[in-house]
């Protein structure tokens, strides 16, 4: 591949890559134990990207006629005034280590695993529960004009499971999810993860609709992991800076949040959005983004890096071949600090405890978010109380960051997610403790 | 010449499964993909590509398997593949395969899309950017891209099917169209089309984003009518209605519909309409090699037909819509094609005292089941006393099928919605919603 670069160098272009990517996939879903689709899929494909007369062309193919796709890249380049941060030459192999690898047992083991997850002792009202389980066996390669090569496998197992319960005219349904890097070992315990399904969506059927207003929450680590995401990681991505998107631009320095809130983004962490190097062949690194309350840094690419005189980060990652590198996130966590659950609630007293989510959303130009919670319950005099559904919280970046009285002591690490964002989605991951938020609005139907 | 690959003739891989004696069914796609990626108005990054793969079902005793690859030269690995897997599947005992019918004579695109050019492309967001600034010189097109996407997909099965339908699309998507400054104000926006996109499709977004100046915030929880703009609108379709008359889900339990149930307004009319000229769902056939066709989904506020494919048609017995997409690596799935819903006789979008939701933020997050929702009422506006104000931190909470059936009126704003490709919805003001403020 050496020779096809300096070919490119040749031709002209500043900067070129070449990546090679192959993927094995299988998908098994069963619906109450039934099989509704099994499939595999095998795919690869190629991709050249060069910086020519400043501006960057990038072609992808099938073929490994890796010349034609030089030619092509070249073509595509429109003239501009990209200049992109160089990084020392690296030479590197990693492999993610896997106990039970996914292409060593048959489908039909796969399958048999699968069903033997499902809850025989469900309510009655549960109508359907669905498993849908994935695994991906990747390999990539990369190489490019300042020397590197670099190697990847990498393993992924995914299971999700759907509960569905109806009871007269009203339906309800709950998911949960195990995701992680590595073979079919991932899924040890999964049954409990049903089981709990179950159990919570027979709940909601009788929970009754959050009230809307403004109330002071617990949000638990999937949740809170959700909102470093959503509404710090986007508006530190230095894209979204570039372009004056985000509510963070021109803080750099001061103070955007409480004390002893720190929040950063590490590709190396063994989680969903484990990433030892990004697109563009720079290695991870663990990036401080709040520290102490303080905002430090941005999520850089090559390009973004150049532009703002800082050190690319290692986030420069693209969906596929097919597309182009931005800043994106890895694994998002908000450090934990002293506080235990229980002090949480005493301390809220009457408001939400609200769990996980379904998703968010953020606007990072007005730093206006929201996000659905997975389950919410009344807290009532310091204890949790009764269910209720449809909860979701709607805040702004900055009022939020300096709305947290409490920052647990309990990080997890959530993951199993796909963030999107231009059109292309990355697995990305989420750690935080549980946190204590004052004054935020919560919507809800009643 | 190869009618589909470059590689690997089909007549081969199509051989290689006939001497199996198995039925079989192949779905290939090959496909031209050109992109342009717009930052901070210029165009900086070009990206173009060719995928070509295949699918194949294949049915051993009653069970189905499926495997695909993009690898064809390994074209026999990935038959062995889906026959492995229809001997362990022990799937339900419906054939899926499609026998041959005359489809249907659309028009799906303008073949001068075929030869649009970076040039033509560049030209175009030079344009578009220069009447954008014109309504104010600091607008900006901050991030967005410009796609132009050309496919193939040919349907070859062991019934006899043989077809190939052409597709081609451009679209330019503003992910922030943005007016820096104190408060950044930022819309997100766009246009697909099957004809070639010209700088008056950017109409109307400068005057979009600069009537968001001065955002208020509302306080407390209120309840007064809501005019869900088509927009928001084919966003909440898209999220609940679609999902909740999908057959396979029907099947699975995972929706609650039964046919004749009332659950709209009786103002209500919806179908779904495959052979719509130039329509951006329109197809000639299916995923599966169904003739596209229109039904009647929701009449008179009354649910008069689920959407189907093969396997669902034949499982509850009722008629195939031809409704199955697909990608080269999915097995088919149910969508509408073209979804219409029927608009009224009243322009609605000036109605006062109500609050005006333009665009909603968390659509994804709606309960598929239940129909709850609570969303960001983004780019929204409140209208009271002949004054139109923005709004900022509001909140719409209610549930979709309540919601469906407190409608005030329906608008006469019938149009293609940008925010799903496919559907053409009118606007409807609606009751029952509450709003959430400060």
């Amino acid at each position: 591949m050496e020779d096809f670069i300096d070919k490119a160098l040749e031709m002209g272009a500043e900067y070129c890559e070449i990546n090679h990517s192959e993927v094995e996939r299988t998908g098994i879903e069963l619906s109450n134990k039934k099989v509704v689709d099994i499939s595999d899929n095998k795919g690869l494909l190629y991709s050249a990207r060069v910086l020519f007369n400043k501006g960057w062309g990038n072609a992808f193919s099938f073929s490994d006629d890796i010349d034609a796709l030089i030619k092509e890249a070249i073509d595509n380049a429109l003239p501009g005034n990209v200049k992109i941060e160089e990084t020392k030459e690296v030479k590197r192999s990693f492999k993610f280590d896997v106990k039970k690898n996914p292409l060593d047992y048959g489908i039909e083991e796969k399958k048999d695993l699968i069903k033997g997850y499902f809850d025989d002792h469900k309510n009655s009202k549960i109508k359907n529960t669905s498993i849908h389980y994935s695994d991906a066996v990747k390999k990539h390669e990369f190489w490019n004009s300042f020397g590197s090569n670099l190697k990847l496998n990498d393993t992924v197992c995914s299971a999700t499971v759907i509960s569905y319960a109806q009871s007269n005219e009203r339906m309800e349904s709950y998911f949960d999810n195990l995701s992680e890097h590595g073979g079919l070992e991932i899924l040890k315990g999964f049954e409990s993860k049903v089981k709990a399904c179950n159990k919570a969506v027979a709940e909601i059927l009788n929970a009754k609709n959050a009230k809307g207003g403004k109330f002071n929450i617990v949000v638990d680590q999937g949740l809170a992991g959700v909102f470093a995401h959503e509404a710090v990681g986007h508006a530190c991505e230095a894209d979204i800076i570039l372009s004056d998107n985000s509510v963070l631009k021109g803080m750099e320095g001061t103070k955007v949040g409480v004390d002893g809130l720190t929040i950063g983004d590490n590709g190396k962490l063994n989680n969903w959005g484990y990433c030892p190097y990004d697109s563009e062949g720079v290695i991870a690194q663990d990036t401080t983004l709040i520290e102490d309350g303080i905002l430090k840094g941005f999520l850089h690419s090559r390009e973004t890096a150049k532009v703002m005189g800082e050190e690319p980060t290692g986030n420069g990652r693209a969906q596929s071949l097919e597309n182009r590198p931005i800043p994106r996130m890895t694994n998002t966590y908000i450090k934990p600090k002293d506080w235990h659950f229980d002090e949480m609630l005493e301390d809220v007293k009457n408001g939400y405890y609200l769990k996980d989510s379904y998703g968010g959303q953020v606007d990072t130009a007005t730093g206006e978010f929201l996000f659905n919670a997975k389950e919410g319950f009344v807290i009532k005099n310091g204890i949790i109380a009764e269910r209720v559904r449809g909860a979701s919280m709607l805040g702004s970046i900055l009022k939020t960051l300096n709305s947290i009285r409490a920052i647990g002591n309990d990080i997890q690490y959530h993951g199993g997610g796909a963030c999107g964002k231009s059109g292309q989605y990355a697995l990305t991951g989420e750690g935080s403790p549980h946190l204590l938020l004052d004054n935020i609005t919560v919507g809800g139907a009643e | 010449m190869n009618k589909y690959s470059e590689s690997v003739s089909i007549e081969r891989i199509e051989s290689y499964a006939r001497k199996k004696d198995i039925e079989y069914e192949f779905y290939l796609v090959n496909s031209n993909d050109k992109e342009c990626d717009i930052f901070n108005d210029n165009i900086d990054y070009v990206t173009s590509g060719r995928q070509e793969g295949f699918s194949i079902r294949t049915i051993v005793d009653g069970n189905i398997g499926m495997a695909s690859t993009n690898n064809l030269i390994k074209y026999k690995e990935c038959i062995d593949s889906a026959v492995k897997i229809a001997n362990i599947s022990k799937q339900d005992q419906f054939s899926p395969f499609s026998y041959p019918k005359k489809g249907t004579k659309v028009k799906t695109f303008d073949k001068s899309l075929i030869d649009i050019s970076s040039e033509d492309i560049h030209n175009l967001i030079e344009e578009i950017k220069h009447n954008l600034k014109d309504k104010d010189k600091n607008i900006r097109i901050s991030k967005g891209c410009f796609t132009k996407s050309f496919s193939t997909r040919t349907i070859i099965n062991s019934n006899g099917v043989d077809i190939s339908e052409d597709f081609c699309s451009n679209s330019l998507n503003i992910e922030s169209l943005t007016l820096p400054g104190t408060d950044t104000l930022s819309i997100e926006t766009g246009v697909v089309s099957n004809k070639p996109i010209t700088p008056d499709s950017a109409n109307g977004w400068a005057e979009r984003l600069l009537s968001l100046k001065n955002k208020q915030a509302m306080n407390g929880v209120n309840s007064m009518p809501v005019i869900l703009h088509r927009e928001a609108l084919a966003q909440i379709f898209a999220a609940v209605l679609e999902p909740s008359i999908n057959a396979e889900r029907i099947i699975e339990k995972k929706s609650k519909l039964n046919i004749g149930d009332a659950i709209c307004d009786e103002r209500i009319n919806i179908v779904d309409d495959a052979t719509i000229d130039m329509g951006l769902g329109s197809y000639n056939y299916d995923g599966e090699g169904t003739p596209g066709k229109r039904t009647d989904i929701i009449n008179k506020g009354e649910l008069k037909s689920f959407l189907h494919n093969n396997y669902s048609s034949a499982k509850l017995d009722m008629e195939n819509t031809g409704n199955a997409w697909r990608s080269m690596s999915t097995k088919p799935y149910i969508e509408s094609s073209n979804l219409v819903m029927q608009g009224g006789n009243k322009d609605i979008l000036d109605t006062e005292n109500c609050l005006f939701v333009r665009e909603i933020m968390g659509a994804h997050t709606i309960d598929k089941s239940s129909g709850t929702f609570s969303l960001g009422a983004v780019e929204s506006f409140l209208v009271k006393d002949g004054k139109r104000t923005a709004v900022k931190d509001t909140m719409i909470a209610g549930n979709f099928y309540q919601m469906m059936k407190s409608i005030i009126e329906i608008g006469n704003d019938q149009k293609s919605c940008y925010s799903s490709s496919g559907y053409y919805l009118p606007s409807i003001l609606v009751d029952g919603i509450n709003i959430i403020g400060q």
